[in-house]
């Protein structure tokens, strides 16, 4: 199991953002997360992260509690912010890329002359190459977006986790991104969670299904959410239809 | 010529020169973090708190930056608990810190019968006074600075850039927080005997705000605003003698005259 997560109840300030949430994402896994606004998504996934503190609940991942966890070079987390590329931020791509190299337990920390063909594989591999001795405060935000990608996905990492990663992103990037993350899952087993308002995408690309209200109100094959009455209440008959039909579609080809 | 070149025969001009260079180094290679990360009014902050606390070194007799060193890291957690802490904004917590360093220096002053010579020195900064066990200590600690600068380098750029996602990264950012303004709070009480508290937030900002005028990377930022640290602070201790002037103002005008050259290059730069 890549993430397992029992009863995660998360408040702040007396108010309760995620109730009594529990997954078990196997590895290899696609899971897409929808929710309208404020339904915990990406509060569910900073817990996930241990970047927000949870009030009760456990979590595990590959295997190992989140307190004790330090395999961080395994995971690569794209953030749904892009205002962290603060105009002028005097760093190269290549630095912001290399930063995500990081993650590997050593002290001192560093960027070894090797890992610079990591660096320049995954730019290729997201056909922004020629970006790389750019500044990151100068770039648009759908270029800031397949960079951070590129950070996340430097080391390889076995768990992704994206937050509404396609928002600044034209159809044709849209469609190579969403290509490669599909390729990453099916060729190297890399479990990816997305957050998406796009449930077409969704659609298209995800195996199973997480539907957070607060708490989870529908998780698991997509088989199932086709089936879900619950989910029809959420979507309307229409667009669950279409849902279904694009992942059918999907699958077949 | 003639001057300058008499200028380094004396002892004292060595001391200077040698001291002020590391201290500027070590103010270069922090100030390019803080100044990112819009903290490089810690610097102003807890220079003014350190008048408080030469003011009671004076006061009781000890010699100041023994008792600065101390309190100024202190005060540093402090500022960075508030900020983290509670509500406050970072630049509230160092206006807070700022003014009750003013007020108690006011007060020692005051009952320690006005402002004498040796306050006015640590005002103004009197580098070509410098002492050679101050040197010494300077160089040591200038050493140390640097060296855990380069050390924690990458954890310092990736936290200065996403500081939660250095957080995904395993770094322990609230420990590299903590180095990162205990380093700051040394480095300006050191450059206080440099420039002065009222001018030792400029050794923290102006190579740095110069650097990033016409760096295109994070790295070349950080060399190009330890140069221009460098060669500000020898040549203002050297035109300081020459011209008979105080060394801490003929430092911070040689620096504000390559930030204008550095803005004029940008603004013409393809």
């Amino acid at each position: 199991m890549m993430i397992s997560c029992q009863g995660i109840t998360v408040k702040m300030r007396n108010i309760t953002i995620l109730d009594q949430v529990s997954l078990d994402v196997k590895t290899g896994d696609y899971l897409g997360i929808v929710g309208p606004n404020g339904s915990g998504k990406t509060t569910l996934i900073k817990t996930l992260l241990g970047l927000l503190p949870r009030t009760q609940g456990s979590i595990q991942i590959a295997g190992q509690p989140l307190e004790t966890f330090n395999a961080w070079q395994k995971v690569g987390y794209l953030p749904q912010r892009l205002y962290i590329a603060k105009q002028g931020f005097p760093a190269t791509v290549k630095e912001i890329v290399g930063s995500g190299l990081l993650a590997k337990p050593m002290f001192p920390k560093r960027v070894h002359t090797k890992d610079q063909q990591a660096i320049v594989e995954v730019l290729e591999m997201l056909q922004i190459t020629e970006l790389g001795k750019k500044m990151i405060g100068q770039l648009s935000g759908g270029q800031i977006q397949r960079v951070l990608l590129a950070r996340a996905l430097v080391n390889q990492p076995e768990l992704l986790i994206l937050d509404e990663p396609s928002v600044a992103l034209d159809p044709a990037t849209r469609e190579h991104f969403y290509q490669v993350l599909r390729q990453y899952n099916q060729e190297k087993q890399t479990t990816i969670l997305l957050i998406t308002h796009d449930s077409h995408t969704i659609g298209r690309y995800a195996s199973t299904f997480l539907y957070l209200d607060g708490k989870v109100i529908f998780y698991g094959a997509f088989h199932d959410f086709c089936k879900s009455e619950a989910m029809t209440k959420y979507f309307g008959a229409f667009a669950q239809h279409q849902i279904c039909h694009q992942h059918q579609e999907e699958h077949r080809s | 010529m003639s001057l300058l070149l008499e200028a380094f025969q004396y002892g004292f001009v060595h001391r200077a020169l040698l001291a002020g260079a590391v201290i500027a180094v070590s103010c270069a290679c922090l100030g390019i973090f803080l100044v990112l990360r819009k903290l490089s009014l810690i610097g102003e902050g807890l220079a003014h708190f350190s008048f408080a606390t030469i003011g009671l070194g004076l006061l009781l007799n000890i010699y100041p930056i023994y008792v600065t060193i101390p309190l100024a890291v202190l005060a540093s957690l402090g500022i960075l608990y508030l900020s983290e802490n509670t509500n406050f904004y970072g630049d509230a917590a160092i206006g807070l810190v700022s003014a009750i360093g003013v007020a108690a220096g006011v007060l020692m002053a005051s009952l320690s019968g006005g402002f004498n010579v040796d306050l006015f020195s640590y005002l103004f900064g009197d580098i070509l006074a410098i002492t050679p066990t101050e040197a010494v200590s300077a160089v040591l600690l200038s050493v140390v600075i640097i060296v855990l600068v380069l050390l924690f380098y990458h954890e310092l750029f990736a936290i200065t850039f996403d500081e939660e996602y250095a957080r995904v990264l395993g770094i322990k950012t609230r420990r590299v927080n903590r180095i990162l303004v205990m380093l700051s709070a040394v480095t300006i009480v050191l450059g206080i005997k440099v420039v002065g508290i009222m001018l030792v937030s400029s050794l923290i900002i102006f190579p740095s705000i110069t650097a990033l005028q016409i760096s295109r990377a994070f790295r070349t930022a950080l060399i190009l605003s330890v140069g221009i640290a460098l060669v500000s602070v020898v040549a203002g201790i050297l035109l300081a003698f020459v011209l008979n002037v105080p060394a801490g103002a003929m430092i911070v005008v040689l620096n504000f005259i390559f930030f204008i050259a550095a803005y004029i290059v940008r603004i013409f730069k393809p």
